[in-house]
């Protein structure tokens, strides 16, 4: 197991280097300059030059690059914000807990609510809870978080005046940023638990178990709940990447200054530094994620860890001179 | 299936109303409730409308060192206002943009303008005036010092006026040609000289007092300019939070605290990244003030359940179409200029921009300058403008215009302006961008053959130089006004400080703009302010500078 950990490390630096890559590259040749944008009206030819040649604007576009890969690599360095002249990783430190905080609160509201309301959607098929569930997936589904997030406001801030309108300042200022990013997801947990559910329990072990005379509550979340989660856990670590990559709307309207906010600053005014920085940040955070979801499948499914292991054996086995590979 | 269909009707219809009602407002003629809410309730005046206010009937702004004093509503210690686009810096007149209502707080202005009569007046300064035509001399108070405890002297005054050429900022022209080596400063006696004379002097624009040693210690660069400015005026920054918000607190060493009695202790500025956020935020009471959206605007006016109130004010500047006729030569025949100018609905272009709040300019200069002289206004006509181009032996096709546009708002215009040509047989190529697209391509020949501007931040004395920079600045080619007499002129205003022959060359302007139909002003430009009136009384808010120099901070201090 620790193998496959690390070998799934290691595979991530060609990722998040080919990630970092692209988005230099597509930053670089994206129409603006970032001079131009820090000028403004107070543009002159002289000015533009010269401040070009200050950020190193000027040299060729391999140039650019190496310096910045380099720059990362030796010294760990994001850049400087061309706009405020602040290190990007400073404010990073400061942006990126509260983009974490809303996105695993998202992540834990959305399986929260979603996951037993697929489970009871699955068990009583075709019953008025499953229509009912299924109704309230759907609709929720259709509303835009940022049509929900408005829509919520005036009702929740402005109208009943429980909850504030924006910040991060108390508990009750979370409610609505949460609220708004785990909507949508909440509709795709339920689906996707509905249908892993109604697929394992058709299968002959459950109709094994049912008939071994085990009451329902211990079929459900014993034999079938575990079976069925997989799928369900690979959704809900994807998730945890698309809100935290997806949180500048959310974090737009509510006025949270997270990475989302500082997204938006960096691409409105061509900051290479700040889009470089944040998108390497939150490749991190899929790249990571994506092995967090590997490994728990291998708790959660024995047998995932048996192939984990019998990799192991085999490869062992394979290093002794003289004996076949089985 | 039947009483499950019933139940998921009653859940959608749950769901049509809990929407319904989170959207909805009451309908006119009722009452409003009082500030604070456990008062009488109090009839708004204008038929249950929110109440409204302009320039117009206010009262007059304070003036320097003892002016009337102003009714004043009972404040908390810490005020909480909105902001949005930027929470800005404390260095001025360059991009990033600064926070001019934060800097007003942090820092004192060499002049402010009385809003009634436009004319300066300074907190700082004991004597100012021309000794000649090329010559300007100020005197500073003694006693003021800055914040790190530097007393202010004449150098610091001086080199708050040059530091702009300094900097290399743009705004540096509007200081005029100075005569550098005989800029001087002696005691607290400053001299500025200029190699021509200055029509528009130092006071049409708003310049800060620097601490000179602290801004050479630290740079333009530094992040201090963000977190730690220092300032003279009556309040430090004590907290800066990138996107989120500014804490100014008031300081106990503060030099002119004898004269005025400041109830307001702390000011928090907040930051809004959506507009509609932060006017739910002034809604539900979460900020005690902020500027509204023209969409805003109107909710308020039509909302007659809101305690809010509502400050307009006219911001010293037109908005205008130009016909960069550098970029596109058709636009040297005054025939084409003729059509547009009578083929487009300019006044659905200003309803566009300002919606309830749209007031039809009738000169490119604001009503508010006292260089200001009506001229009229197009009349929209399609068939005229039609004959117009026909007579001019254009047939439909013929003229080919492209427009690009990058700000949101001249989109719409664009749009609108596009849908008026075709209707007259000229085709519009739209082209949209980003700002940082826009910039480039605007400042390239060709970029964009026509356009709109306004001077953003409006000019508070409504001086033409300033609110109609563009015209003289080459680098804005789509709004360029390249006629050799229109730009001598324009010199002639501004090199001489005799009023009268300035009158004389902007009245010739204004003439000139509208009988050759290079430049259609479309409307004015209003600032408009909801506010809390439990926090901020009517004559505060009259009293608010609120172009250019901001001095909210100063006007809620008696």
């Amino acid at each position: 197991m620790s193998r496959y950990i690390i070998k799934r490390l290691l595979w991530m630096i060609p990722v998040i280097l080919g990630v970092l890559v692209i988005v230099f590259t597509i930053s670089y040749f994206t129409p603006g300059d970032p001079a131009m944008s820090m000028l403004g009206t107070n543009y002159t030819e002289e000015s533009y030059v010269a401040l070009r040649e200050k950020l190193g604007l000027d040299k060729p576009f391999l140039v650019q690059l190496w310096n910045y890969l380099w720059g990362l690599i030796s010294r760990g360095d994001l850049g400087t914000s061309y706009i405020g002249s602040v290190p990007v990783a400073t404010e990073v430190v400061h942006r990126f807990p509260i983009t974490f905080k809303l996105g695993i609160m998202s992540v834990i509201v959305t399986t929260v609510i979603g996951v037993p309301l697929g489970i009871l959607s699955a068990t009583k098929q075709y019953s008025v809870a499953d229509y009912t569930v299924t109704s309230f997936a759907l609709i929720i589904a259709a509303i835009p978080n940022y049509v929900f997030a408005l829509l919520g406001l005036l009702l929740f801030a402005v109208k009943l005046g429980w909850l504030p309108v924006s910040g991060v300042d108390s508990w009750k200022s979370w409610v609505m940023p949460v609220a708004a990013n785990s909507f949508g997801f909440i509709a795709v947990i339920v689906r996707m638990t509905r249908t892993s559910m109604l697929e394992v329990i058709r299968s002959d072990y459950i109709r094994t178990a049912r008939s071994k005379g085990l009451r329902e509550r211990l079929v459900i979340w014993k034999h079938a709940f575990p079976n069925a989660l997989i799928p369900i856990v690979t959704v809900i670590g994807t998730q945890l990447s698309f809100i935290m990559a997806g949180s500048i709307i959310v974090e737009t309207i509510f006025s949270i200054p997270g990475m989302g906010t500082y997204i938006m600053t960096g691409i409105n005014s061509r900051d290479y530094p700040i889009i470089n920085g944040t998108v390497l940040l939150l490749s991190l955070c899929i790249c990571g994620m994506n092995l967090i979801v590997d490994i728990a499948y291998a708790f959660i499914d024995p047998r995932i860890k048996a192939q984990y292991e019998s990799g192991r054996k085999r490869v062992k086995k394979a290093k002794i001179p003289g004996k076949a590979v089985p | 299936m039947k009483s499950i269909r019933k139940i998921l009707c009653v859940l959608l219809a749950l769901m049509m109303v809990l929407a319904l009602c989170s959207c909805g407002g009451k309908s006119g003629g009722e009452t409003a409730p009082a500030p604070g809410g456990d008062k009488e309730p109090a009839k708004t005046d204008d038929g249950g409308k929110v109440s409204e206010q302009t320039d117009d009937g206010g009262a007059a702004s304070q003036a320097a060192d003892g002016g009337a004093a102003v009714e004043t509503a009972a404040k908390p210690e810490t005020v909480t206002i909105g902001v949005t686009g930027w929470l800005g810096r404390f260095l001025d007149g360059a991009e990033p943009s600064p926070n001019l209502t934060a800097c007003d707080g942090v820092y004192d202005s060499l002049f402010l303008i009385d809003q009634s009569t436009a004319q300066p007046y300074s907190y700082i300064l004991s004597d100012w005036g021309y000794e000649d035509e090329l010559t300007f001399k100020m005197t500073l108070k003694d006693g003021i010092t800055f914040a790190n405890g530097d007393v202010a002297t004449g150098s610091d005054l001086l080199f708050s006026v040059l530091q702009h050429i300094e900097r290399g900022d743009i705004s540096a022209s509007s200081l005029g040609d100075l005569d550098l080596d005989n800029c001087k400063a002696d005691g607290n006696v400053v001299t500025i000289k200029w190699k021509d004379p200055w029509g528009p002097g130092l006071t049409s624009r708003n310049i800060y007092l620097f601490d000179e040693s602290w801004c050479r210690e630290k740079g333009w660069d530094s992040y201090d300019w963000y977190e730690a400015p220092n300032g003279s005026g009556p309040f430090k920054v004590t907290e800066y939070v990138t996107d989120d918000h500014i804490t100014l607190e008031l300081r106990d060493d503060y030099w002119n605290a004898a004269n005025e009695k400041f109830q307001v202790k702390k000011w928090i500025i907040k930051y809004y990244a959506d507009q509609s956020t932060m006017y739910m935020a002034l809604e539900k009471g979460e900020i005690a003030m902020a500027g509204l959206s023209s969409t805003d605007y109107t909710r308020l006016v039509n909302d007659t359940s809101s305690k809010l109130k509502i400050k307009t004010r006219a911001m010293g500047t037109t908005l205008n179409f130009f016909f960069g006729a550098v970029n596109n030569p058709i636009f040297q025949d005054k025939a084409v200029r003729q059509a547009i100018a009578h083929g487009v609905d300019w006044s659905a272009i200003g309803k566009l921009a300002y919606g309830d709040l749209y007031e039809p300019a009738d000169s490119i200069v604001s009503t508010k300058s006292p260089f200001y002289k009506p001229q009229g206004v197009y009349e929209y006509n399609p068939d005229l403008a039609k004959q117009i181009l026909a007579d001019a032996g254009y047939k439909d096709g013929d003229i080919k215009i492209h427009l690009f546009e990058m700000n949101g708002a001249h989109k719409d215009f664009a749009e609108a302006f596009d849908y008026y040509c075709e209707a007259i047989g000229i085709q519009v190529d739209l082209e949209f961008g980003d700002v940082t697209t826009g910039l480039m391509t605007w400042m390239q020949d060709g970029g964009s053959d026509a356009g709109w501007y306004n001077n953003i931040n409006g000019v508070a004395n409504g001086d033409p130089h300033e609110s109609l920079n563009c015209f003289y600045i080459k680098g804005f080619t789509w709004c360029w006004w390249y006629q050799p007499e229109v730009q001598e002129r324009f010199l002639k205003a501004a090199h001489t400080t005799d009023e009268a022959s300035r009158s004389e060359q902007y009245a010739e302007l204004q003439k000139l703009a509208y009988d050759e139909y290079i430049i259609v002003p479309i409307c004015e430009c209003m600032s408009v302010i909801g506010y809390d009136p439990e926090v901020f009384s009517e004559a505060e808010m009259n009293a608010y500078t609120y172009t250019s120099a901001y001095t909210l901070l100063h006007a809620l201090s008696w």
